[in-house]
């Protein structure tokens, strides 16, 4: 079993921003509201804090200062730590010349964050995104990675999506064992598929180490450079998540995620006593309700 | 002395058992009796310190301090976790001298003499624990010391038939108090203490000290401070407040305040951003109201799930009203559920409580032929109503039934 204070958690602030274009105008993917409360990287995190990682670091690239607003100390979140906490990882490099110091991919994201993932007390990285609305127990994930030798761990859902959506996603073909055999990336189709939901878990060691090989070949994609062209090379095993999960892959699916709280067994999937959603708290005063508030229900 | 001085601590007091709360302060002190759909009793005078800019902060404690204790935690949600100051419990403790419990208030304090010493104050604001009012207390500091007073006594002008129940001061125009009469029986003034007091420590310090070596002193504020200071000839001065104050003492009185928060033409703004009352958050989702909900003349906090009826209520965090089932003119506190057709009515609800399926709480007034027996139902923390129970007006229930 994994011990959860060995991982270091990776939050990637900015990734599929182009997915929800008008919502990333002025901030980060992971600050965009959600569920009349929340920010997206809310879920993330009070996953992280939930399944025990306490080391975080938050890789960002543009648009973060709302971000920052809301994260703050990370106090919120039980992560203003002694040893540990959050770290906000600004875009910090000179080794893409090119680019600015921007990153083009998440291996370069890496590349310009490795002093300060060498330096975590960790045996795993877990790696996750800012899309993904869920309440997931990441320690499953670990374990699952520890007990199957896994080079790779890729989560993953089933579901049926459209070419639409397909077109954004990372598609996997597991066998039977759930080792990832192929993968799609943003093809175009339709039908039911195990769609990657962008979290993933190596050994820091194993990291540190494609990080640093595909720099030196100036590669940057991590779904293309190594799940897909060094699938033959690593093990790669899917960890198949089971339960209510809302992928943010455009405005429609946005928009769709908001609307399935007002159905009771999503809000019982994400919200509980055990394992809350922590968010920054505004302290503002509880909602009023007005003469005749109820008076008109048009949508009912 | 190695601490950073502070011009002005407060001591807050807290430990008072608020015994006409019954079931509500069986097991908290009622500073800590939620009010407001989020709040605690205790979050006004801290948010009104933090907001006055005062940031060292005593909470005294006594009476079941554990979930006051729980509350206030490291001060963080009123932003008092600070490096220099910030909020410390002080509960009464052992000395080389023996060991007692604070014996009144003015004993309280001077048993802490040397926690206001450490911050070495020019003065110390003295809050009772126990009112719901937003204050700026840096205004009345700044009152104090434009009139160079020894101490400075905020007072409101209540109704002349309601001034025997209060601490009631005579002052000159100047403001200039020439008389204190603790709940006196035929009042000379309406001016009443609002149990927040601004005194010159050294002054404080000096009364403090010569109260206690009293052997027949009772060690209270009113009772003693205020008359010796009066006597001996020291500048005490009135401070009027005359907005939003309500003592929140007794069910009638709290059940009103609560009231008084949906009450549009009532002067407690909570929504102004310039004066936040914080409070401790209790992570929760958004509150849902269900597609057969109504929701009129309420105040709904994070959590709660309303598939039912409610008007003119104040709704805590987490509650549950089930389809079919009525909240009226009611206060429900955290993590209630109100089962199926259930019909609350005037009542307060505790916390963690589950009301059955048809049970019936309370009942409007003009239900009730003789107006003495109506009053407001309590239900106590954690009770379990057992399906259909009936719960008359003015009960008060602090055991399952």
């Amino acid at each position: 079993m994994a011990n959860m204070s060995n991982v270091l958690g990776l939050i990637f602030a900015n990734m599929h921003e182009l997915t929800v274009t008008d919502l990333t105008k002025n901030r980060a993917m992971a600050s965009i509201p959600f569920g009349a409360r929340y920010r997206l990287i809310d879920f993330p995190l009070s996953n992280m804090v939930n399944s025990g990682v306490n080391n975080v670091g938050v890789v960002t690239k543009s648009n973060y200062q709302s971000l920052l607003d809301h994260i703050g100390s990370g106090d919120e979140w039980d992560l203003s730590r002694k040893t540990g906490g959050l770290h906000f990882l600004p875009p910090y490099s000179n080794n893409f010349g090119s680019t600015g110091g921007l990153y083009r991919g998440r291996l370069e994201a890496l590349a310009g964050v490795i002093g300060f993932i060498k330096n975590a007390h960790a045996d795993y990285v877990l790696l996750t995104d800012c899309d993904c609305v869920a309440n997931i127990d990441y320690k499953k994930v670990v374990d699952y990675h520890e007990a199957q030798g896994a080079d790779i761990t890729v989560v993953y859902g089933k579901t049926l999506l459209t070419p639409e959506q397909t077109k954004t996603r990372t598609i996997l073909k597991v066998n039977e064992a759930d080792e990832v055999v192929d993968v799609l990336i943003r093809p175009e189709m339709a039908g039911e598929f195990n769609a990657s939901m962008n979290i993933f878990v190596m050994s820091k060691e194993f990291l540190v180490k494609i990080v640093n090989e595909s720099a030196s070949r100036n590669l940057y994609s991590f779904e293309i450079n190594v799940l897909q062209h060094r699938l033959d090379e690593f093990k790669v095993v899917g960890y198949c998540f089971d339960g209510y999960y809302s992928q943010i892959d455009g405005i429609q699916a946005y928009y769709q995620a908001n609307m399935d709280l007002m159905n009771k067994d999503v809000r019982k999937a994400l919200f509980n006593f055990t394992d809350p959603i922590y968010t920054k708290v505004r302290d503002e005063a509880p909602a009023k309700y007005g003469l005749e508030a109820s008076k008109e229900q048009p949508y009912c | 002395m190695n601490h950073v001085k502070k011009e002005c601590v407060a001591m807050l007091l807290a430990g008072g058992q608020g015994s006409r709360l019954y079931a509500l302060t069986q097991n908290m002190a009622k500073p800590a009796v939620p009010y407001g759909g989020k709040y605690r009793i205790i979050d006004f005078p801290l948010s009104n310190c933090v907001n006055s800019g005062i940031d060292t902060v005593g909470v005294l404690t006594q009476y079941q301090p554990l979930v006051l204790n729980e509350y206030i935690g490291n001060g963080h949600p009123w932003g008092l976790d600070r490096v220099h100051g910030g909020v410390h419990v002080l509960p009464p403790y052992e000395t080389a001298s023996g060991k007692s419990w604070y014996t009144g208030t003015a004993n309280a304090i001077y048993q802490n003499i040397s926690f206001i010493d450490r911050y070495n104050p020019d003065y110390v604001a003295v809050l009772s624990g126990d009112h719901i009012y937003k204050m700026d207390y840096n205004a009345m500091l700044d009152f104090h010391k434009k009139k160079n007073a020894d101490a400075t006594i905020a007072v409101l002008e209540v109704p002349w038939e309601e001034a025997s129940r209060f601490g009631i001061m005579t002052a000159d125009e100047e403001g200039t108090i020439t008389e204190f009469a603790e709940k006196p029986a035929e009042p000379k003034s309406n001016l009443a203490s609002m149990g927040v007091y601004i005194f010159t420590w050294a002054t404080l310090k000096r009364h403090l000290i010569a109260n206690e070596m009293d052997q027949g002193a009772t060690k209270d504020f009113g009772k003693n401070i205020i008359p010796a200071m009066l006597d001996e000839g020291s500048k005490l001065v009135a401070y009027h407040f005359d907005a939003y104050w309500k003592d929140v003492g007794t069910i009638d009185s709290l059940w009103e305040a609560n009231m008084d928060c949906l009450d549009p033409n009532v002067p407690l703004d909570l929504y102004d951003p310039q004066w936040k009352i914080y409070s401790r958050n209790p992570v929760m989702p958004p509150h849902y109201a269900g597609p057969n909900s109504k929701i009129e003349n309420s105040m709904i906090s994070e959590g709660c799930v309303i598939d039912g009826e409610t008007d003119f209520s104040v709704l805590f965090n987490g509650v549950t009203i089930e389809e079919g089932a009525t909240v009226r003119y009611s206060i429900v506190m955290p993590n209630t559920v109100i089962k199926k057709g259930a019909v609350i009515e005037y009542s307060i609800v505790g916390e963690d409580c589950v009301v059955g399926e048809g049970a019936h709480i309370g009942e409007k007034p003009e239900n009730v032929a003789n107006r003495d027996e109506w009053g407001v139902a309590v239900i106590g923390p954690g009770v379990n109503v057992s399906d259909k129970a009936v719960v008359e007006p003015k009960a008060m229930i602090s055991q399952d039934i």
